[in-house]
């Protein structure tokens, strides 16, 4: 049966597609800044199918809004860890592949 | 309709913009040029804010993202001298490329099912919200998840700076 | 009067004791003469009684005081009878001279107060023995005297190497000390039959006094004889007594030890008193077992006396052997002492064979007694004398040591004269009364043995004297005579004075002798027939008594003539003849060995008992030891060993492999973890999609 195409739909199927490069760009990605770069791509779909799903639906709005502005604290903050992580990272491991963080290996 | 139509046209340009964007942002070889993706991405889920009567928000997802996090990443990338890794220039191997695909597909196919075929009926316009509206819900019923964003935000950069002190005093 | 001289004669020793110590503390001379006065005075008290021998009706005499009443009566008392005072006299005058020889002999000894005291404690409890009432008194001075002799023997018992018995080389040597243990030991095996003996008697006569042992007689032995063997067991026990106190064959092994103690100790204990206490005591059970023989016709009596003359002749064969190849002085006066004993032994066991003999053995016994006395102390103290010239106390180094000690020769002369038995010296007049009753008793086998002996007597005196006094001096002799200040010679006055008035005893008492002989016979029988009223018969010899003086002077000559030519004018040569005939030496060895008997009595007795202490230490001792402190132990060790094994095994075995188990898979997935978060978020991701997909289709 032929699913409607409705706004909320393509908001949706873009959120996904958002994820799903993001999750690829994580894995793809050598160095830890091109894996941060993927973590913000799924933060951003995470916030767009939030607002979709809140808008476009008799849902009230504001939750909707209220989440992806938390959504949008909660990346800046990570984000501002993760630069203080990277850097801490980089000079304990004098690089910046993501491959070199093996210790844990086993 | 023309309006319609012209709705449609908007909205795809900016789907464009994010599938472009996001592409950049994971198959560049150049960092750099990766972020110049994510900027591109993050404008295109700002537009699609607008859409979708969320002026707000689609603000606010310019000035954090685009203002705060972007530049954030510019530094780390700076900081890291990532740029001029000669790792990224010889590009990942083919099984991760496969192993990404894979890991990227997964959710896509049940996700994706769950979307197409289990969401609920959608508006075709959605309703604007005041910031009032927004700031009261905020304040009374939300209040709690706003302290508490709060908090994080503040520990998050605490803990940031001792990050950094600690480096200094291991020297 | 009479009866308190036997109280004084007990009384004096003791008090000599007691004065001993306190005299000590004025000057050593003054204890010396003290304790020698108070010998004297006892010795005048035993003189004193003499007298009452000649009015014998008098006698027995007896006086006691009660001493237990509860739960028996026991008295304390003395008994006075023809054979108490003689044998007193014999102990008390010849202690006093033989006290008067110590005053020269242990000059400058620095033990010399425990000496004297010692000795008139022996004194004392001889004295106490033989003129005891009652068995229980009288054995109190039995085991008295034989502890007095134990101190005695073991005088010094710091065992010095030069109061060492025994050699020469390569022969063993004895400890003064070990000697002294061994004399009491054997003596108190003796003793303590004799007690069981005693008791067994009391139990069916109900008194100790030999008096009432003797007048009621008829009332109890009937009764003890109703039990079969139990007269048998009763005289068995009871000679056990004699036996080791007078050093008779089996116990006999004690005396050639005890020589270890000073040279008059030797002639005091075992030439004059102790070694005759056995035979005293015999002659006061003989009436109680003559009476049970010939009058109540107790057949079991007979064997008291055929025990009694069969042990005497056996020792008396024996010890004589011996005394034939002894090398040290004492040693073979020892054997002779032995030998002599047995003689009296046998004399006072034939005096019960026949109604006619028991006057005439019991004579013969106790006279032999007294004159074997006074020899044999004559001979212990010149042997003393010649031991202390030469420093040696083998006869092998002495020799020609006439013109050195010439008074001691004299007297030792006699005395062994007297010993081999020759006229008209005391000995061959006891001798001849004792081989007189033994013929006539008509055992001819006792009497050949005892013939035998007389030879053996004769040989062995003949050769120490000779080997002494006469032949070369030996290397050693001439060494110490080629000393600058040599003493080989008299010893001091009082040494010669004591030996001299025993020789002039001998001489005397010898050319009394037939008369003496007469005396004594006279004496018991008023006590034996009369006064006891034991049932005899008229003497009538069989034999004649001729027949008996050639057979006893023919065998001393066939002992001396060779013994002279072997060791007084050596014409004979005694290392030829022991070299050239292997009979001979095979002889030697054996009576060298003293027939092997000390060594099998102490292959049994000591070597046994402590093996036997030893294995019961070893098996039981260490045993139980070993149980408790490792056994046990080491059994609980091996439970908790064991129990550690199977913890060890099974329970870590189940958890640690589980352990391995899980480990071994673990790092067998680990090898997934390449430390890589990439990896690790795709694997999550597509597993988690997967999962979720799976829940989802099967909830849907």
């Amino acid at each position: 049966m032929m699913p409607e195409v409705s706004p909320m739909l393509i908001y949706h199927l873009v959120a996904l597609f958002l994820l799903c490069t993001g999750l690829f760009g994580v894995i793809y990605r050598r160095t830890l800044v091109g894996m941060i770069l993927g973590i913000e791509l799924m933060l951003n779909g995470a916030g767009l199918s939030i607002m979709a799903s809140a808008q476009l639906t008799p849902t009230p709005n504001e939750i909707g809004q209220v989440g992806t502005l938390l959504v949008m604290g909660i990346a800046a903050a990570e984000a501002t860890l993760l630069l203080a992580i990277v850097l801490v990272v980089t000079r304990r491991f004098k690089g910046v592949e993501a491959a070199r963080l093996a210790t844990m290996r086993g | 309709m023309p309006s319609q139509s012209l709705a449609y046209a908007v909205l795809f340009g900016h789907v464009a913009f994010i599938v472009v964007g996001a592409l950049m942002t994971v198959l560049s070889q150049n960092l750099v040029r990766a972020l110049v993706g994510l900027i591109m991405t993050l404008f295109g889920v700002a537009g699609l804010f607008f859409l979708m009567s969320a002026p707000f928000i689609g603000l606010m997802q310019i000035l954090i993202y685009v203002g705060a996090v972007s530049i954030l990443i510019f530094f780390a990338i700076m900081l890291t001298q990532s740029w001029s890794s000669g790792d990224e220039a010889q590009g990942p191997s083919r099984k991760r490329a496969v192993l990404a695909s894979l890991t990227a597909l997964a959710p896509a196919l049940f996700l994706g099912l769950t979307i197409i075929f289990k969401s609920p009926p959608s508006l075709l316009v959605a309703e604007e919200t005041e910031v009032s509206a927004l700031g009261r819900f905020l304040l009374e019923p939300y209040i709690l998840p706003f302290e508490l964003i709060s908090l994080l935000l503040t520990v998050a950069m605490a803990g940031a700076v001792i990050l950094g002190f600690e480096r200094r005093k291991q020297r | 009067m009479d009866i308190q001289l036997a109280w004084l004669c007990l009384t004096l020793p003791l008090l000599g004791v007691l004065a001993t110590p306190l005299l000590a503390r004025v000057g050593t001379t003054v204890m010396t003469y003290g304790a020698v006065f108070f010998s004297f005075l006892t010795a005048l008290s035993a003189v004193m009684m003499l007298p009452l021998l000649f009015t014998a009706d008098v006698l027995p005499l007896e006086s006691k005081i009660l001493w237990l009443s509860t739960p028996i009566t026991v008295t304390f008392g003395v008994l006075l009878d023809p054979l108490s005072i003689i044998v007193a006299n014999v102990v008390a005058v010849i202690s006093f001279f033989i006290m008067v020889y110590c005053i020269g002999y242990m000059k400058g000894d620095p033990a010399i107060m425990r000496f004297w005291m010692l000795m008139n404690a022996f004194i004392g409890s001889m004295l106490l023995l033989v003129l005891a009432d009652n068995l229980i008194i009288l054995f109190i001075g039995w085991k008295l005297v034989g502890l007095c002799s134990y101190g005695l023997i073991g005088f010094y018992y710091r065992d010095e190497r030069k109061y060492w018995i025994g050699g020469p080389e390569p022969n063993a040597y004895d400890k003064p000390s070990a000697c002294g243990v061994k004399a009491f030991i054997v003596t108190s095996v003796g003793d303590m039959l004799m007690l069981g003996g005693i008791l067994i008697v009391y139990f069916y006569s109900r008194t100790f006094n030999i008096l009432e042992l003797y007048q009621t007689a008829p009332q109890w032995f009937p009764l003890m004889a109703e039990t079969p063997w139990l007269i048998v067991l009763v005289s068995i026990l009871l000679i056990a007594g004699p036996v080791g106190k007078s050093a008779q064959f089996p116990l006999h092994e004690w005396l050639p030890e005890a020589m270890s103690g000073p040279g008059p100790v030797s002639a005091l204990i075992h030439a004059a008193t102790m070694v005759k206490s056995g035979v005293f005591l015999i002659a006061r059970f003989i009436p109680i077992f003559y009476y049970g023989y010939w009058t109540a016709g107790v057949e079991e009596a007979m064997y008291f006396f055929l025990i009694v003359a069969w042990i005497g002749a056996i020792t008396a064969f024996l010890a004589a052997s011996q005394g034939l190849v002894a090398l040290e002085l004492k040693k073979v006066l020892a054997y002779s002492t032995v030998s002599q004993i047995g003689f009296m032994m046998l004399a006072m066991g034939v005096a019960g064979f026949s109604q006619e003999l028991l006057v005439k053995g019991y004579m013969a016994g106790t006279f032999h007694l007294v004159s074997h006395a006074m020899f044999k102390a004559c001979l212990f103290l010149c042997a003393g004398t010649v031991i202390h010239a030469v420093h040696s106390i083998y006869i092998h180094e002495m020799g020609a040591l006439r013109k050195f000690l010439p008074f001691t020769w004299l007297f030792m002369g006699l005395a062994t004269l007297s010993l081999i038995g020759v006229p008209p010296l005391p000995g061959f007049w006891s001798k001849e009364a004792v081989l007189v009753a033994t013929l006539e008793s008509q055992h001819y086998l006792l009497f050949t043995v005892v013939i035998v002996t007389v030879v053996f007597t004769a040989f062995y005196s003949t050769r120490y004297f000779g080997m002494i006094f006469h032949g070369q001096a030996s290397d050693h002799l001439r060494k110490e005579t080629d000393k600058p200040h040599h003493h080989v010679g008299e010893g001091y006055l009082p040494q010669t004075f004591a030996c001299g008035i025993l020789a002039v005893g001998i001489v005397t008492f010898g050319l009394l002798g037939p008369k003496a002989e007469h005396a004594l016979y006279s004496l018991f029988n008023t006590q034996l027939v009369t006064d006891l009223g034991m049932a005899t018969k008229t003497f009538t010899p069989v034999f004649s008594t001729s027949l008996v003086v050639a057979l006893s002077i023919g065998s001393v000559l066939i002992g001396v003539i060779p013994a002279y030519l072997f060791y007084f004018s050596r014409t004979w040569d005694v290392n030829a003849v022991y070299e050239r005939y292997a009979f001979i030496r095979a002889v030697h060895t054996f009576l060298w060995n003293r027939w092997y008997i000390n060594a099998l009595f102490n292959w049994i007795f000591v070597r046994g008992v402590m093996q036997a202490a030893r294995a019961v230490a070893d098996k039981i001792e260490v045993a139980v030891d070993g149980a408790i402190n490792k056994k046990i132990p080491a059994g609980v060790f091996s439970v908790a060993a064991l129990s550690n094994w199977f913890d060890q095994k099974a329970i870590d075995g189940v958890v640690d492999g589980t352990a391995t188990n899980f480990q071994n898979t673990g790092s067998a997935l680990s090898q997934m973890l390449s430390g890589k978060i990439q990896d690790y978020l795709a694997v999550a991701v597509v597993v988690a999609m997967l999962v979720g997909g799976v829940t989802w289709l099967m909830i849907r």
